[in-house]
């Protein structure tokens, strides 16, 4: 998975590229943790580019989401296809995190 | 592929990526809608994850089994490995609605996205996942 990480003003934009799995969690996790080092409050992950998506990688977005919470922080979703926003809504995580249509509402939403 | 394909992997990490890409092969092989042909790969790549994550590392010297056939407008699958598997692990306590835990959910997903699952113990030792898809049906995003 390629990640590319960008600001929009106070924004963390973390841009996902490829398949959210097991093999790709722990580099997920290890971006959001720079991120959240910087004293960044404020994250989106766009998921528009990720082609798959299984337990394992929500599993990585909910050890994030955690990561978040602790860091007194916040964090939203963005872009998801059909085939992943199904699997949120199978595990009915769309419950859990903000998920947004696309990228700019969710950094408007801070 | 009326005649089963069967493949075994052996129990590491490298295998966790080549499955995926033969997963999507397969699924692509399988049907021709979006839709039906994602619920294989995720399905499938839930259930080999399972089976990695799962097994016995130690005693897994056959590796994970993977099979699969076609019988008319249904497409079977199998995976199986030493080790306990979904039915003795977390996720038989699993509550989607308050946890946020980050495992467990693998069960969900591909009781959801099959049309039939089924866990059995194979040869005293072994377990498997055995899953069928209803083709016929087309669904579309």
């Amino acid at each position: 998975m390629d990640i590319h990480k960008r600001y929009e003003g106070d924004v963390a934009i973390l841009q996902l590229d490829g398949q959210l799995n097991l093999t790709s969690a722990s580099t997920l996790k290890e971006a959001s943790k720079e991120v959240l080092a910087n004293d960044t409050k404020k994250m989106v992950l766009n998921l528009e580019k990720v082609d798959f998506i299984n337990s394992s990688g929500l599993g990585a977005l909910v050890s994030i989401l955690k990561d978040v919470r602790n860091a007194r922080a916040s964090m939203k979703i963005s872009n998801l296809a059909p085939y992943v926003k199904e699997i949120f809504d199978i595990t009915q995580l769309s419950n859990i995190f903000e998920i947004f249509t696309d990228e700019n509402k969710a950094v408007a939403s801070f | 592929m009326n005649q089963p394909v069967r493949i075994v992997f052996p129990v590491s990490e490298i295998s966790l990526k080549i499955a995926d890409e033969i997963f999507d092969v397969i699924a692509r092989i399988a049907t021709s809608d979006a839709k039906k042909r994602h619920h294989i790969l995720t399905v499938l790549s839930e259930a080999f994850n399972n089976a990695y994550i799962h097994g016995d590392k130690v005693l897994s010297d056959g590796g994970i089994e993977f099979e699969a056939h076609f019988d008319e407008n249904k497409f079977y699958a199998s995976i199986i490995n030493r080790g306990k598997g979904f039915a003795d692990s977390k996720m038989k306590g699993y509550s989607v609605d308050t946890d946020i835990a980050e495992s467990g959910r693998g069960l969900k997903i591909i009781k959801e996205l099959s049309d039939r699952v089924d866990f059995k113990q194979v040869d005293g030792n072994r377990f498997g996942i055995f899953l069928e898809f209803n083709l016929s049906s087309e669904s579309g995003y």
